[in-house]
């Protein structure tokens, strides 16, 4: 008996400290600070992903902070590990919403279906750099659902067509059984048969299996010219280890998924030299350039994954929007007021802000005099559209000497 | 049809690995260790720890490793036994003197596999690792058959460590107690076998056949910090459908699980594409080995070799 009531007194006082905790946060949010969250797979399939954007956003945070921070508050941002696991991912934006109280996300990576139940409702924006899937531009969502990345419906359409004209007429598509495989895999076979090619075989995969002798065998019937492996790296070489050792296929194509040099040094040897893929591009502007010098500066690297930078400009654009809102609407209702200035700031008319320190200053005094801004990202130039969604140019990419190279960004309407 | 036959009785012989030492530890202590899976995976890591101490002395010809690797596994084993020995000294002990029940013994390993996942994410960190970054090419080896030297090197490795715990089971006699403690723990108890040697030997064998195993699922697939927590479900389920103790059920249970998760969904498949069905069937795998299972339970609920005697709330 005793030892219940103990318990019992144990489990009051936790409940009676978070109440506070919460509280506590809500009253800081007023006066010198203002906390946005991020929640990104820090750990499991796309870990390396996740650490890599972690990175990116710190340094959006830092140059924002730097530039004075929106209407004089320091922008702060909490962490949650989404896992790469759906369930991870819910109990993360619930935390967020609920515990963290944050009025806007930057995240997640994938599965933005996930997390928009739970924010939506709670008036929290939620701005996705890398979550790519067509669905999401139709998710019921009130309008706090954003991404700074282009939807799959163009990625598809540029990695079809690439397999044409790499010279291949004839490929097999391998896809991770997930929402983001499933609508890429569709959308690239479209592509491919459209230019005048032909699809001889479609499977799926889960991950985390020790062999995928199964799908690699099916899929190597009829001998085609290329396998499109549409999923992460983790399983992924996996895959290609096991393509390459039975000597089943010799060319690949990849997705936005598995554009990263960790394939490379996991397949070994020179296998995937010459091979092609896609990813979020940026074009060459003023804005990309300045963003990776401050990333090499920062981090004495190049971003080693994709989508650094869109989600970089994601806090950017939460950021100027906070600004954009002013303080009353901020303490009213702060979520919505993101969601209601997230155009104002990034959409044309106004006067044109790069990713620098020196222009966020100059983009907070122009909002206090009442003036236009538009911003112009460092993944693109960030114009949403009704449904949240924005155009950014998709890379073309190869494997040269055991590192990615770009070979040229395409531009689609 | 052969290269699937070979690669499902690779993966077979991997779990019947993990199989033959989680049956044993079920047995034996009398609770369902959650944390096994995550033994099994320290003993890959370890593997990868003592290749990098040690001097590369060149690879075996054919295979993908050399010495140091043979020399890696042993310390790797023997390190995972300790560490096996250190946990069940720091809260299975304690708890097994209280006297508590099995459910909260799984709970207490639940606790153990959650700590030792952590400690192992923050000691290598989330990225998948291999040992060997070369690619092994299939080998022509007659009859339709084709595999990687380093997939016979498994098998055979696997045989040597099946026939080492049954020598050691049969004709030693601690592996005699063992068996006695198995069939009938009150009167081995009678008969003056100490609990506490049987419970450590039984930590020794489980502890080096996660060590070895994991290391094979390593150069077989690849190292992963949750590889061993999502092996435990295969691992369980082979447990129970060869029965519970039984180290010849565990072995044919791995052996069936491991060919017929590729064989059975590679004949489905086939049909529906036979029939012109547009099925992704592959990736119902685990599924499909899990309905064989459900079958094999209906008909024999004791598992395949199980004691009649046994019930889980002993």
């Amino acid at each position: 008996m005793k030892r219940k009531i103990l318990l019992s007194a144990l489990l009051v006082f936790v409940f009676a400290s978070l109440l506070l905790a919460g509280c506590g946060s809500e009253e800081e949010a007023g006066g010198g600070e203002i906390t946005i969250g991020a929640l990104l797979p820090l750990s499991g399939d796309l870990a390396e992903y996740g650490q890599n954007v972690q990175q990116g956003i710190n340094l959006a945070v830092k140059q924002i902070n730097e530039a004075g921070g929106p209407l004089g508050m320091e922008l702060k941002v909490v962490f949650r590990d989404s896992q790469t696991d759906p369930t991870a991912l819910r109990d993360g934006a619930e935390k967020l919403v609920n515990v963290d109280q944050v009025p806007a996300i930057v995240g997640p990576m994938i599965r933005t279906d996930v997390a928009t139940p739970i924010t939506a409702p709670n008036h929290v924006v939620i701005i996705s750099p890398s979550n790519t899937p067509t669905w999401v531009t139709e998710l019921d969502d009130d309008d706090y659902t954003f991404r700074t990345t282009a939807s799959d419906a163009i990625q598809g359409k540029v990695l079809g067509e690439l397999a044409y004209e790499r010279g291949y007429r004839t490929a097999a598509i391998l896809y991770i059984n997930d929402p983001y495989g499933g609508g890429l895999a569709e959308s690239t076979g479209e592509a491919f048969e459209q230019a005048g090619g032909e699809v001889l075989g479609v499977a799926a995969y889960e991950p985390g299996e020790v062999t995928y002798m199964m799908q690699l065998e099916e899929l190597a019937k009829g001998d085609p010219d290329v396998l499109v492996l549409i999923g992460y790296p983790e399983s992924g070489v996996v895959i290609l280890r096991q393509a390459l050792s039975e000597g089943l296929f010799d060319q690949f194509l990849f997705p936005d998924g598995m554009q990263s040099e960790q394939i490379i040094e996991d397949v070994g040897g020179d296998y995937l030299e010459g091979m092609y893929g896609t990813g979020p591009g940026a074009a060459e502007t003023e804005s990309y350039e300045n963003y990776l010098n401050a990333y090499e500066a920062e981090y004495g690297e190049k971003p080693a994954t994709a989508y650094t930078e869109n989600a970089y400009d994601g806090v950017v654009v939460i950021a100027l929007a906070i600004a954009s809102a002013g303080e009353e609407a901020i303490e009213e209702d702060p979520g919505q007021a993101i969601r209601d200035h997230m155009r104002v700031v990034a959409n044309p008319s106004g006067e044109i802000i790069s990713a620098s320190v020196d222009d966020f200053k100059k983009a907070f005094e122009l909002i206090g005099q009442g003036e236009e801004i538009d911003y112009e990202g460092a993944a693109g130039s960030i114009d949403f559209d009704e449904y949240g969604d924005t155009v950014t140019p998709i890379l073309i990419w190869k494997i040269e000497n055991g590192a990615i190279v770009p070979v040229r960004s395409e531009v689609s309407e | 049809m052969t290269d699937l036959l070979i690669s499902g009785i690779i993966y077979g012989s991997i779990i019947t690995i993990g199989a033959i030492g989680l049956t044993l530890m079920t047995d034996i202590l009398g609770f369902f260790n959650f944390a096994y899976g995550d033994f099994f995976t320290l003993g890959a890591f370890g593997t990868l720890a003592f290749l990098a101490i040690f001097p590369d002395l060149g690879t075996f010809t054919g295979l993908s490793f050399g010495w140091t690797m043979i020399f890696a596994v042993i310390l790797s084993a023997l390190a995972t036994v300790a560490v096996m020995l250190l946990f069940d000294f720091l809260f299975f002990r304690r708890l097994r003197n209280m006297g508590v029940t099995s459910l909260f013994m799984s709970l207490a390993s639940l606790g153990v596999s959650f700590i030792l996942r952590a400690i192992i994410y923050i000691v290598w960190g989330p990225k998948v690792q291999y040992y060997s970054r070369e690619i092994q090419l299939s080998r022509d080896l007659g009859l339709g058959i084709s595999m990687k030297v380093d997939e016979l090197f498994i098998l055979i490795c696997v045989l040597f460590l099946v026939a080492m715990v049954f020598y050691f089971l049969k004709y030693t006699k601690i592996g005699k107690s063992l068996r006695a403690v198995s069939d009938n723990k009150m009167l081995a108890q009678a008969s003056g076998m100490r609990p506490s040697r049987v419970i450590m030997w039984t930590w020794i064998i489980c502890g080096l056949l996660a060590g070895v195993g994991g290391t094979l699922y390593g150069i077989q697939v690849q190292l992963n910090p949750s590889m061993g927590w999502n092996f435990m479900i295969t691992l369980f389920v082979a447990v129970i459908m060869g029965g519970i103790g039984s180290f010849w059920g565990a072995m044919i249970a791995g052996m069936t699980i491991g060919i017929a998760g590729e064989m059975v969904t590679g004949l489905l498949q086939n049909l529906a594409t036979a029939m012109q069905l547009q099925a992704n069937i592959s990736v119902y795998k685990p599924a499909i080995a899990f309905i064989f299972v459900i079958v094999i339970l209906l008909l024999k609920p004791q598992g395949l070799f199980g004691k009649p005697k046994f019930n889980l709330k002993q």
